[in-house]
């Protein structure tokens, strides 16, 4: 079934590719080349306690982007970050648009999945950090919960093809896509996220199938002022070097802005299957059940309820997230069978000079599973 | 802890009622830069759009662009108000040449 999709995906390349061709304007290339850096400072309660599970103290962000269209059809990106990872490709993609409601993406890229991946730069939302949902390495005990349940930018090697139209002041997009898709070994029990980002795996498939996906979202214009948008997303394949363990995940979101005010939600769920052969008894805190079979699948998920109101030169941001595990987990987890962690987070950006933002929050973790943690940010951010 | 979270949501939901804007009737570049500021926000802080150094004739492509990105709820019809405040303010006069008036009304 994947390797029919990866075929049609193939012959509608192939497709915009000719009409792309045919139709080039043959115009001088654009260029636009843009960045944003942001240094944020962690501090937490229990520093003691919580500095092996988490990335307290000062991280930086620097993202450089340089686009360049080539004709009315055809745009390329290429987008270096630096970050905890050292020096990373963000972006690297062949844009071939036949029309609004065709457009071919090939390369490395981030796959249309959920909302916030779009605002996923440090200069294009307001807190210094991410949902639980989408968080990659700064809450608190990340370790502890193989951080959410898609980090963001989830960035992989791939194709997608996606489209827009409008109906009058409504607009639907779809985006259908096949990527390399998330890594794992048989006996980790969950997604190993450094190997998608290792150069000893050479950033290639660990499996030779690739995971599809897909998103449909749909905005209506409400007014001048008032948009409400509505999407779901889905993506499944396999993880593991044998291409034997399977992963589905989904969400939804939806946002309402009124003039520049937001209120923004999401949710999203995998269910992950773990491999239960050899020895699981050694391998995992939890015993079978009354019947003697180990559970073959884990569920996590994740939900953020945002509202954002600018004031003057203030963008005051109230939010609420959580993160939730059900499922065996390996005997050295510090997790139970049930975990889950809500956060409540008030936070403030504060434009300074030019496109120059100050950004402050004040978080509080309610673990289910370890003492509750209060953790500030501050920090700086701005786009060039 | 979860009902203090909502009262604040919906507090600043609440607030943000009084943020309405004026609607867009005469065409001016304040009005097409109210537009601006709606559309753009959705995506980016209004300062990574203001400061961003495109050049006046990029414009109209890159807002383009923008428009088809999923969810921008920009339709066809907004495109050239859009273009008119950001090539006003374009850094360099450039901008008010190609729009043809030097007060950009």
């Amino acid at each position: 079934m994947i390797k029919v999709i990866v075929a049609a995906l193939c012959a509608t390349i192939l497709t915009s590719l000719v009409v792309a061709t045919a139709t080039a304007d043959g115009t001088t290339p654009q260029r636009n080349f843009a960045g944003s850096v942001q240094l944020d400072y962690l501090a937490v309660s229990h520093r003691a306690e919580t500095v092996d599970q988490g990335l307290a103290g000062a991280t930086l962000e620097l993202s450089l982007k340089l686009a360049m269209d080539l004709g009315d059809h055809v745009s390329s990106n290429v987008k270096v970050c630096f970050a905890c990872h050292g020096f990373e490709l963000g972006m690297a993609f062949f844009d071939l648009r036949a029309s609004d409601e065709l457009n071919v993406r090939v390369g490395r890229f981030t796959p249309a999945f959920g909302s916030f991946p779009l605002r996923h730069d440090p200069a294009n939302h307001q807190t210094s950090d991410k949902p639980l949902a989408y968080d990659m390495g700064r809450m608190v005990r990340f370790r502890d919960w193989n951080e959410g349940v898609l980090p963001a930018p989830w960035v992989d090697n791939g194709l997608e093809i996606n489209g827009t139209h409008f109906f009058g002041d409504a607009q639907v997009d779809y985006a259908a896509y096949a990527m390399s898709g998330p890594k794992g070994s048989e006996s980790g029990g969950d997604f190993d996220f450094k190997q998608s980002r290792s150069p000893e795996r050479y950033y290639a498939d660990n499996n030779d199938e690739p995971v599809v996906g897909g998103r449909l979202s749909f905005t209506a214009n409400l007014g001048r002022a008032t948009i409400l948008s509505a999407g779901a997303s889905g993506m499944v394949g396999h993880y593991d070097p044998a291409a034997r363990l399977g992963f589905v995940i989904g969400g939804a979101d939806a946002t309402l802005q009124i003039g520049r005010a937001f209120l923004r939600t999401e949710y999203l769920a995998r269910w992950t299957e773990i491999s239960v052969t050899g020895d699981p008894a050694s391998r995992f805190k939890y015993g079978p059940d009354l019947a003697g079979d180990y559970a073959r699948y884990t569920f996590k998920d994740g939900f953020d309820v945002e509202a954002e109101v600018p004031i003057g030169r203030f963008q005051l941001i109230a939010r609420w997230d959580g993160l939730r595990r059900q499922g065996n987990v390996l005997a050295n987890s510090a997790l139970r069978s049930r975990s889950a962690v809500l956060r409540y987070t008030a936070a403030t950006s504060v434009r300074l000079v030019s496109s120059l933002r100050l950004k402050a929050s004040l978080e509080r973790y309610d673990f289910s599973d370890f003492g509750d943690e209060i953790a500030a940010h501050i920090g700086l951010a701005g786009p060039f | 802890m979860s009902e203090l979270a909502c009262c604040a949501l919906l507090v600043l939901v609440a607030c943000a009622g009084n943020a309405t804007p004026a609607t867009y009737t005469d065409g001016s570049v304040q009005d097409a830069c109210r537009l601006v500021s709606h559309r753009c926000s959705r995506c980016h802080t209004l300062d990574r759009v203001l400061q961003a150094r495109v050049d006046a004739p990029q414009w109209p492509d890159y807002i383009h662009r923008m428009r088809l990105m999923p969810g921008s709820g920009i339709p066809p019809s907004e495109e050239e108000i859009l273009v008119r405040c950001l090539v006003y303010r374009s850094p360099t006069e450039t901008g008010l040449v190609l729009l043809g008036r030097e007060d950009g009304r």
